[in-house]
């Protein structure tokens, strides 16, 4: 239950919790840390009140020049006559601009810091890298503020840990435990033993409070750009809505019925309108959403958030045409009185339209079996239903194979099996299961960062020239737009054993590794882009234009970058040129970082030595990674679970790919729920 | 060549007007390339040269931005670039099928034509060298399709199609350049002959190789024209079948089909033959030609048209037919959805791209040349004008549509995205017009646009006994003509 909830809300869900007996067991009550914080409306209000009169204003990070709620005018008291206002933050945004003083903070990864988590466990933020332009920590501010002859930020979190920690004799191999651990041992806080009030919460719920006319509005952070402190983060800006799939903006989501309602089509500009306040922004239909509501979410319409996340007009180069993004700024309708949702508003269309991009325009499975699900009783029925659904073909070989499984023995070289009779070469291979996976994206940014892919910006994805390997494609599942599910499905390489693109490459550019990858030599591709053509996934990415230059720049298109943005690269992955085709290579590089390893220790590899950029980001663990050859390796044991199927198996291209199909498990007391044949929505 | 002979009782007749002498011929054609070009000339060429103009400043454009700044995608990686090349390819087809099948089969009414046909072909094949050539992300790097022995120790991959492409274009273009040049000889001697000039003497006397008419030449040569006659016969049938092997041959919904060669082939023969038909009318009106192409021709031209235009209808009905037999829900879904159309309204009651190529290609190419029934209608040559045009626009949107709506909404869902093309797409095919044009009239201006060797055979006075020739079947009477 979010922080947005009003207390009925929460109270519920806690007599909930313990209906089902949850509380001690899932669920756990901690005193809050910081027992003096106020409450985050009630310090907005005080700010505004006592900077009305002050004379100095320091504002720690943050932006609230941007993103604080409309009834207090921050902009007005930073600019206020006589008023000395410093901005300690680790990039200029719309609040420095205001203020007289900009104090450039250090990076997150550049800080010592602490941290207390929810349950009160201390831990240590350490720095991962020297300040690269000599800036300061808001805490090394504090400490020069506060007269702290030793300001170090390594000094101050030592010195606090050490106030903290009562046997001084000790203190040097505690904090270097915490050190090394991250966090102090032993210091999680004992849960509170707390029960609900049922009666009051019924009095809660019995009266709620009775919504205004019109339409409600639910603010939210954004997926991506939280609360717009990401947005001139390039991947942030690029990487696509989880369930609109709109990339480089926001838009005003309503549900089906409510557009359909107002006369309005996806992509016209509203303007939404509630206590004299309006901002205009694109209305966009989401099958699912609740009627009479609209979600705006935060983060976006920046106008000093640097380069790509303002908002601007782009000039297009030659004849591409000009374009717009960076999204709209909802700010103005968010009032303390109103943080989380707001009601008694107004849409009505402006008359004009906005080019709203999505990576992936068609949401219907159109019956086909690509991300499968069934219910839980319809597993138990038949428990390998995914495979059903799909064929596995296995045509006899046309021509004699090479016999991969027992290459010669060469001395030091593990791989190449050590004993006669050991086992056969890798196999390695990717389970992702749909049941566990969330869309929350976090792997398609991973492969991104780990494979220096690079983005291409609102215009070139709407003509479909996005460049992620891995994308998480989102259906809506069941009869009606209004009540529909959800299933979403990461797609990358799926490494076919007989894999068309390979045949149809007239240069050898794109092969098989004896492990059984599916590689590319970039160095070889000429850019026919047959491959691509050929790929029943459509995994493949073209590198279209040169990627890497500043396309409003074309003059510095082969300059040379500062070091700064080489650091942006990791070094172990070629940075593909224009008329390159790429594609998802399983992490080739750390494949053969955790195979030298175990060269160098004299071994083979083991489970769980080779970890993909995708698979180790994801939170639910929904993507495993490994050698399907290995005997009890978490791959080759997940990719025997009952519910695997492997995508599109009717081409006949062998993915090396599984999946494991989507259960869900409907509560019968609610709407029903759609049979997993009945894919076809008619969104 | 096949000197010939009419059969009245068939209801042949001679193809040129009765008295026409050999040097009426030789005048007629001759004279284009020694007197002024007329003002109509002029009017064609500098347009053509301009747009020619455009096409290298599209070309200079792509290869310093990259293929980018084409309309090109994901999920459709070819479009433009692809249609065009075999478009180009197509049009080419007429030239060998008229110069090499017809020869072998000896239909006389050919030796009007096929000297334009014949340039054609060498003009079209190497404007659709122009597309795969800069389709690649790397044009620089093309040299990697082709086997030449390299430090990396790699062969291009003799799987690919592609690759089978590259052999079969090139081998096109080589046989069709040498068939062209070897029948030109004659007419180059006879051209320098004529020369008052010792520069033109010099050189159509080069390009004649000292051809002095003589028996043993005249030997030689009529046998050197039937053996590169018997080897481009096949390549009428191998290079578009290659073509349709890059389609053919793989994985994708609607590409995926056995019907392509045959059908490939017709519809190349079908679309040569258009575009011949759109030249010849024009420089036949230009030049006064109307003696040496006549109606005749052109009735027997159209009748092709019809009958290639019924053949590529055939493939067009059989390919739903196997969409729907095979009971592939994903070939079945690209013809009813992508190509006709149906469901293409989205929920939100949009109308869903492309849908519309598809009527374009059966209106141009199925229904348009059905009007050829009626004679009157062959031997008109406004219609037959606009026919052609529809013919041309149809058969490029029938690769259109066969690459992009195959590939715009394919296996995944998720993944299909619509096609638009840009500008630079428009003004590089534009230009390619421009390169063909100007190379085609540079073509007529200079070179013998009528087999003048050729046409004079068929008059009735090339045979040393024309009262015999209907005691003769047609097929026998293959002697020399002098």
């Amino acid at each position: 239950m979010g922080p947005r909830q009003p207390p009925a809300v929460h109270a519920l869900a806690h007599a909930i919790n313990e209906a089902l007996g949850a509380v001690g067991r899932v669920v756990g009550f901690f005193p809050p840390t910081d027992a003096d914080r106020q409450d985050v409306l009630e310090g907005i209000r005080a700010f505004g009140e006592r900077a009305a009169s002050a004379r100095t204003i320091l504002v720690l990070g943050g932006n609230p020049a941007y993103d604080a709620p409309a009834d207090v005018d921050v902009r007005a008291l930073l600019q206020r006559d006589g008023v000395t206002s410093i901005h300690v933050a680790s990039h200029r945004n719309e609040t420095s601009e205001l203020c007289s003083l900009h104090v450039s903070e250090s990076h997150e990864l550049e800080t010592w810091g602490d941290l207390r988590s929810v349950a009160g466990t201390l831990g240590v933020q350490q720095p991962l890298i020297r300040p690269l332009w000599g800036s300061r920590s808001s805490l090394e501010i504090l400490a020069r503020v506060a007269g702290e002859r030793n300001w170090r930020g390594h000094y101050v979190v030592r010195k606090t840990f050490r106030d903290a920690f009562e046997e001084r004799t000790l203190f040097e191999t505690t904090w270097r435990r915490a050190l090394h651990a991250g966090l102090l041992a032993g210091s999680r806080s004992r849960p509170a033993q707390v029960s609900v009030d049922g009666a009051k919460v019924a009095a809660a719920l019995a009266a709620p409070e009775p919504g205004a006319e019109g339409i409600e509005i639910q603010f939210l952070p954004d997926p991506a750009l939280y609360d717009g402190r990401h947005a001139n983060n390039l991947w942030a800006l690029e990487v696509p809505h989880p369930m609109t799939k709109i990339v480089w903006d926001n838009a005003a989501l309503v549900s089906k019925a409510t557009r359909n309602r107002l006369g309005l089509r996806n992509g016209q500009m509203i303007r939404i309108s509630r206590g004299g306040a309006s901002v205009e922004l694109p209305v966009w239909a989401l099958p699912g959403h609740a009627d009479d509501s609209v979600t705006l979410t935060l983060g976006w319409g920046r106008t000093a958030a640097g380069r790509y996340g303002n908002k601007q007009r782009w000039k297009g180069l030659g004849p591409e045409p000009d374009w717009s993004a960076g999204g709209f700024d909802v700010h103005a309708l968010r009032t303390t009185d109103a943080f989380y949702f707001a009601d008694g508003a107004t849409i009505e269309a402006t008359g004009e339209t906005y080019d709203v991009v999505q990576t992936q325009t068609h949401g219907n499975m159109e019956g086909r079996p690509i991300a499968i699900d069934a219910t839980v009783e319809e597993y138990r029925d038949n428990p390998e239903w995914a495979s059903y659904e799909t064929v596995e073909m296995s045509p006899g070989p046309l021509w004699e194979e090479g016999d991969y499984s027992n290459p010669p023995v060469r001395p030091g070289y593990p791989e190449g099996g050590v004993t006669a009779g050991g086992r056969p070469r890798y196999k390695w291979g990717m389970v992702i299961d749909l049941s566990a996976c969330t869309g929350c994206n976090a792997c398609v940014v991973a492969c991104q960062s780990e494979n220096n892919i690079p983005t291409v910006g609102k215009y070139e994805v709407k003509r479909g020239r996005e460049m992620a390997w891995m994308r998480i494609d989102r259906y809506f599942v069941g009869e009606s737009d209004d009540d529909p599910q959800i299933a979403v499905q990461p797609v990358s390489c799926q490494h076919c054993e007989e894999a068309p693109c390979e045949n149809v490459c007239p240069v050898n550019a794109t092969v098989h590794t004896p492990d059984g990858l599916n590689s590319m030599a970039y160095n070889r591709c000429v850019g026919t882009r047959y491959c691509a053509n050929n790929c029943p996934y459509k995994v493949r990415r073209f590198n279209y234009l040169d990627w890497h230059s500043h396309l409003d720049e074309p003059w510095s298109m082969h300059g040379s970058f500062p070091e700064t943005r080489q650091m942006v690269f990791n070094p172990n992955v070629t940075v593909r040129m224009r008329g390159v085709m790429e594609k998802c290579s399983y992490c080739i590089q750390r494949i053969q970082e955790a195979k030298f390893k175990a060269r160098r220790e004299h071994r083979q590899l083991r489970d769980g030595d080779v970890n993909v950029a995708c698979q180790s980001v994801c939170a639910t663990g929904a993507i495993v990674f490994g050698d399907l050859n290995l005997e009890g390796s978490r791959a080759s044991r997940a990719a025997a679970i009952n519910r695997r199927y492997k995508l599109l198996a009717e081409v006949g291209a062998q993915p090396r790919t599984t999946y494991l199909g989507k259960l869900r498990n409907p509560n019968p007391a609610f709407a029903t729920a759609p049979a997993p044949s009945a894919a076809e929505g008619s969104h | 060549m096949a000197a010939t002979a009419y059969i009245e009782e068939l209801g042949e007749k001679s193809l040129l007007p009765p008295g026409t002498t050999f040097n009426d011929v030789t005048e007629s054609v001759a004279r284009v390339t020694e007197t002024k070009a007329p003002r109509g000339w002029w009017m064609l060429f500098l347009p053509s040269v301009a747009l020619l103009g455009v096409m290298v400043a599209c070309i200079g454009y792509l290869l310093s931005m990259g293929v980018g700044v084409w309309g090109n995608n994901a999920p459709n990686y070819w479009a433009w670039d692809i249609t065009n090349f075999v478009w180009w390819i197509g049009i080419g087809h007429a030239g060998t099928l008229i110069s090499a099948i017809l020869f072998l089969f000896r239909q006389n009414w050919r030796t009007s034509i096929n000297r334009f046909a014949e340039a054609m072909t060498v003009f079209a094949v190497l404007c659709a060298g122009i597309f795969p050539a800069l389709h690649t992300g790397r044009p620089w790097f093309d040299y990697y399709l082709f086997p030449i022995p390299n430090q990396m120790a790699i062969w291009p991959n003799f799987k690919s199609p592609l690759m089978w492409d590259v052999f079969a274009v090139s081998t096109y273009l080589t046989i069709s350049v040498i068939f062209w040049f070897v029948g030109l000889i004659p007419d180059f001697a006879t051209l320098r002959d004529r020369s008052k000039s010792l520069l033109r003497r010099r050189i159509y006397g080069f390009f004649a190789l000292g051809w002095r008419s003589s028996h043993r030449h005249w030997q030689h040569y009529e046998r050197a024209y039937l053996i590169f006659a018997a080897i481009s016969t096949p390549l009428v049938l191998s290079v578009h079948s290659v073509v349709s092997f890059d389609f053919a041959t793989s994985v994708i919904p609607g590409w995926h089909t056995t019907i392509f060669p045959p059908y490939f082939v017709a519809g190349a023969v079908f679309s040569g033959f258009a575009l011949v038909l759109t030249l010849m009318l024009i420089t036949r009106t230009v030049f006064g030609m109307e003696n040496l192409i006549t109606i005749k021709h052109l009735d027997l031209m159209n009748k092709f048209m019809l009958a290639t235009g019924m053949m590529v209808g055939y493939a067009y009905a059989m390919e739903f037919y196997i969409a729907w037999y095979s009971g592939n829900p994903y070939e079945s879904w690209v013809f009813m959805h992508n190509r006709l159309g149906f469901g293409m309204l989205d929920s939100d009651g949009n109308w869903g791209p492309l849908w519309w190529s598809y009527w374009a290609m059966v209106s141009c190419n199925v229904l348009a040349p059905q009007i050829f029934w009626f004679k009157k209608m062959r031997t008109n040559i406004p219609v037959m004008f606009i026919v052609t045009i529809f013919i041309n626009i149809g058969m490029w949107f029938e690769r259109f549509v066969i690459i992009v709506t195959s590939l715009y909404r394919d296996f995944i869902p998720g993944s299909w995205g619509p096609f638009e093309a840009t500008w630079i797409d428009i003004l590089l095919y534009m230009g390619t017009f421009g390169l063909f044009m100007t190379l085609f009239l540079l073509f007529i201006r200079w070179i013998p646009m009528i087999a003048i060797a050729e046409v004079k055979m068929t008059l009735p006075h090339a045979h040393p006994h024309p009262e015999d020739d209907h005691h003769q079947p047609a097929a026998a009477a293959v002697a020399p003509a002098e």
